[in-house]
């Protein structure tokens, strides 16, 4: 009786699989019946993974045929989704490339419903993201340059160090919602995530940030979340965004516009005002972090 | 004949009333219950005395479409009263903050976790998405109960 209410379950999870595809007010369901209706084609690629090399032999449907059925181009970037929250994003000129594909065979074995992959043999395969549960458009709009900046030290000195970050263990830190509740009006929805890398995430604050920490890595701190892949883990956390304000981690940069190399802003004013415990200055924003005046500063306006 | 005029009078106290609070575009947030305004303007303008300290207010239609701006933006939205219905004017800001008929500005000011009204308010709202033009940043929200 049991095996058959597996059974039951499992065919019916089966069944019920499909990857959604979101594309601005519209959801659409990809079962993998409808993939198989595409044409397949075949693609080889070649990597170095970890000292291994690895030939692969995949055969799956273009992401162009997908998208050009459903009519979606209104969009700049796509937004993969694995099942267990890992997040990648590729540019549109990537997803067109005519080897793009949704992976359903690889080296000759099928794929289960929800192990479809992600494969272009142009970008790293570190994106090739598995176990794909979402694909959605994502447009770039212009990145003003934040109305507000604090500084990380003066809020990361007030705060008491921690050495219990569960569910991490023989770690320091602080959680992370300690920290940017001191910075941001509210902790809600979309926050960029910039690591000194540049390594680059826009993530919802209640699914992957809510539970973050920022581990003491000598004098920066790293970035983990129980919520997030490890692989999505930021080392060296350089900047924080939400909506019109920002955090910087001001000793991964020598100047404002080092920041503004990293994060490409499209107005970085000449001039900005800096905040102190009881005054403001005006301060011409390309000068050096380690001039006095920066180094003491709170936070800035423009 | 004293009793029925009375009784007019009363009707039309409660018309006037009822007239007049419907002319009032309500304000919320982190700022004295019970605050209304009904004048028209520049947001900018129209905050400056009862909300001097307002950094952000999210501007809610009665169809459950909201938008988030910043006091930056304020001197370039135009609150208007059409026809009896509240409206947000925008030229250089996008799209989203020409909200017609409005229901209620909701105003965010620097104050105690535990008094954030404006963040409880936001809870409301499902994030829709973010955009920008000249420089000025707004999210899109919708309502989760205004369907």
């Amino acid at each position: 009786m049991k095996i058959k209410i597996i059974g039951i379950i499992l065919f019916a999870s089966t069944m019920l699989f499909s990857i959604e595809l979101v594309d601005s007010d519209r959801i659409i369901n990809l079962e993998r019946s409808k993939l198989d209706s595409y044409e397949k084609i075949e693609i080889s690629t070649h990597r170095n993974k970890d000292g291994e090399e690895k030939n692969d032999i995949w055969i799956g449907v273009k992401l162009a045929d997908v998208l050009q059925e459903y009519n979606i181009t209104n969009y700049d970037k796509l937004c993969f989704i694995s099942s267990d929250n890992y997040l990648v994003r590729v540019s549109k000129e990537d997803v067109l490339d005519n080897n793009s594909i949704l992976a359903l065979i690889r080296n000759g074995k099928t794929f289960d419903d929800e192990h479809i992959r992600l494969v272009i043999p142009r970008i790293r395969d570190m994106f090739w993201i598995q176990d794909i549960s979402t694909i959605k458009t994502e447009s770039i709009s212009d990145i003003p340059f934040p109305h507000t900046i604090y500084f990380a030290k003066p809020i990361l000195l007030n705060t008491q160090i921690r050495d219990e970050l569960p569910p991490f263990v023989k770690v320091s830190g602080y959680t992370f919602s300690e920290i940017m509740s001191q910075a941001f009006p509210f902790l809600k929805d979309e926050m960029l995530i910039v690591g000194k890398d540049g390594v680059k995430h826009s993530l919802d604050y209640d699914k992957y940030l809510k539970n973050a920490v920022l581990i003491k890595t000598g004098d920066s701190f790293d970035l983990k979340s129980p919520d997030m892949p490890a692989g999505m883990w930021i080392k060296n956390l350089a900047y924080v965004q939400i909506f019109d304000v920002a955090v910087i981690f001001q000793h991964h940069f020598t100047s404002l516009s080092e920041v503004n190399d990293l994060l490409k802003w499209n107005n970085l004013p000449e001039e900005v005002i800096l905040h102190f415990e009881k005054k403001t200055n005006k301060q011409n924003s390309n000068e050096k972090f380690n001039i006095k005046n920066w180094s003491k500063a709170e936070w800035l306006e423009w | 004949m004293v009793g029925m005029v009375r009784r007019f009078s009363i009707v039309f106290l409660v018309l006037f009333l009822f007239a007049c609070s419907s002319n009032n575009l309500m304000l919320t947030g982190n700022i004295k219950v019970g605050t209304k305004i009904n004048n028209q303007g520049r947001l900018d303008e129209i905050l400056k005395d009862i909300a001097p300290s307002a950094k952000y207010a999210l501007l809610i239609g009665l169809d459950g479409t909201a938008a988030l701006i910043t006091s930056r933006s304020f001197s370039k939205i135009h609150i208007q009263n059409d026809k009896n219905e509240w409206n947000s004017k925008a030229d250089d800001l996008p799209a989203v903050c020409n909200i017609r008929n409005l229901k209620e500005i909701c105003i965010y000011s620097r104050t105690s976790n535990k008094d954030n009204r404006f963040s409880d308010r936001l809870n409301d709202f499902e994030f829709l998405g973010q955009s920008s033009k000249n420089g000025y940043y707004v999210r899109k929200y919708r309502e989760i109960s205004g369907e």
